[in-house]
């Protein structure tokens, strides 16, 4: 059963009771709440994840929890609880969704230590990975969301979960955060993309999430072999250019981008250099997206069969 | 100036791993859990030490006949530079012999 299955008061009392349990990618999630703009955004962006048995094994429990007291009314926060601890500082409830969001990310980046975890988006094609690391606001989720309306399958737009056993790159098939200038580029490029209603005056700015597209998720247990690691950067007026990069490089600034490279020790050292060994490496400059779209189906038509 | 007879030996801890890819490589040392980024002349540097010491002036001797004509004509500036930087990530430690 699909969480559009659920009636929505079945979702809200399941989100109240005991939780509404989840698998999102390789993961399994019990979140409670009783907020609703939560259980609107998972009506409206979760539809197509499984909901689970009560008795199946979950790994993250998180809580979503409003004020109490005077806090109901006076400043109202919402708080994010782990396993029963409040973690993060609070925020004001219109941020409750970003919230869950990042609560989630937080979970899978301090905790499942199973994968090596690269800040970075990654798509798939033909089987091959790109891996994408970036810091923030260098159109590297823009240019995930674009690629993945034109042919690439989303794997993760945040988290790229990498096997030490066999180096392929597990799907994770979370909705996509989109900030500021890059909302607007997307519904322009993908009219018919769905989009949770934006948050205004978040510590990134205006802020929201695409929905990820439903034919990615049924493929969810689909891994993929990394085959390009692309550094990418939106520059004003710039044609779309790779430019090869250093591997010795590129693997540093992976590590530099991972969330448990070094947790991981030398099992970490022998992933990372493994998927570098396997990869071509670029740096990516850009500022259309189609031209983008271009360059990137090319990597792929060049690959010998 | 690392002296003449200044002995520099691999720190006996350090548990290096390398990849290489062309003339660039990347070293972990398990026990620091540090990864570092290294041409040609810094491996070819750490490579050549190892946990019994060499003296300074034979590593650079030793490394001037391999680098040939290559060589820098600095070189024992810059194989001091290198060491010191290798002593400060704990890769390397110097006695006096």
């Amino acid at each position: 059963m699909n969480v559009q299955e659920l009636t929505p008061i079945d979702l809200r009392h399941r989100l109240r009771a005991h939780g509404l349990l989840l698998q999102i990618g390789p993961f399994s999630f019990r979140i409670k709440t009783e907020l609703e703009d939560i259980a609107r955004g998972l009506s409206l962006l979760y539809g197509n994840y499984p909901v689970l048995d009560d008795n199946v094994f979950i790994d993250y429990t998180v809580e979503l929890v409003g004020g109490s007291g005077l806090r109901r009314w006076i400043y109202p926060q919402v708080k994010f609880r782990f396993d029963g601890e409040v973690q993060f500082a609070p925020l004001p409830p219109n941020q409750a969704f970003p919230l869950l969001e990042w609560a989630m990310n937080w979970c899978i980046s301090t905790q499942a230590h199973q994968y090596l975890i690269l800040h970075a988006a990654a798509i798939e094609r033909d089987g091959y990975a790109v891996i994408m690391p970036a810091p923030p606001g260098s159109g590297k989720s823009t240019l995930c969301a674009g690629l993945v309306h034109r042919g690439w399958r989303l794997l993760s737009d945040e988290l790229a979960l990498i096997s030490p056993i066999d180096l392929s790159v597990t799907p994770l098939g979370r909705p996509i955060s989109l900030k500021n200038q890059s909302i607007e580029v997307i519904r322009q490029f993908v009219p018919e993309a769905v989009f949770n209603p934006i948050t205004p005056d978040t510590v990134k700015g205006r802020l929201t999430h695409l929905r990820a597209p439903q034919e990615h998720l049924r493929r969810i247990d689909e891994v993929a072999r990394p085959r390009w690691v692309i550094f990418p950067k939106y520059v004003a007026g710039s044609a779309a250019q790779l430019t090869l990069r250093s591997k010795a490089n590129s693997m540093l600034e992976l590590g530099r981008n991972s969330f448990n490279y070094v947790v991981l020790g030398l099992t970490g050292f022998e992933t990372l250099s493994g998927v570098i060994d396997r990869c071509d490496c670029y740096d990516f400059q850009y500022s259309q997206l189609d031209e983008a779209v271009a360059v990137f189906d090319d990597l792929v038509a060049r690959v010998p069969c | 100036m690392l002296g003449d007879s200044q002995n520099c030996r691999l720190n006996p801890a350090a548990s290096l791993h390398w990849v290489s890819w062309d003339d660039e490589y990347v070293v972990f040392d398990e026990t620091s859990g540090q990864t570092h980024q290294m041409n040609a002349l810094r491996a070819y540097v750490l490579n050549a030490l190892d946990k019994q010491g060499v003296l300074f002036d034979a590593l650079v001797t030793d490394i001037m006949s391999s680098l040939g004509s290559c060589a820098e004509t600095d070189l024992p500036a810059v194989v001091d530079s290198i060491l010191r930087e290798f002593e400060a990530h704990g890769l390397v430690e110097f006695s006096q012999t």
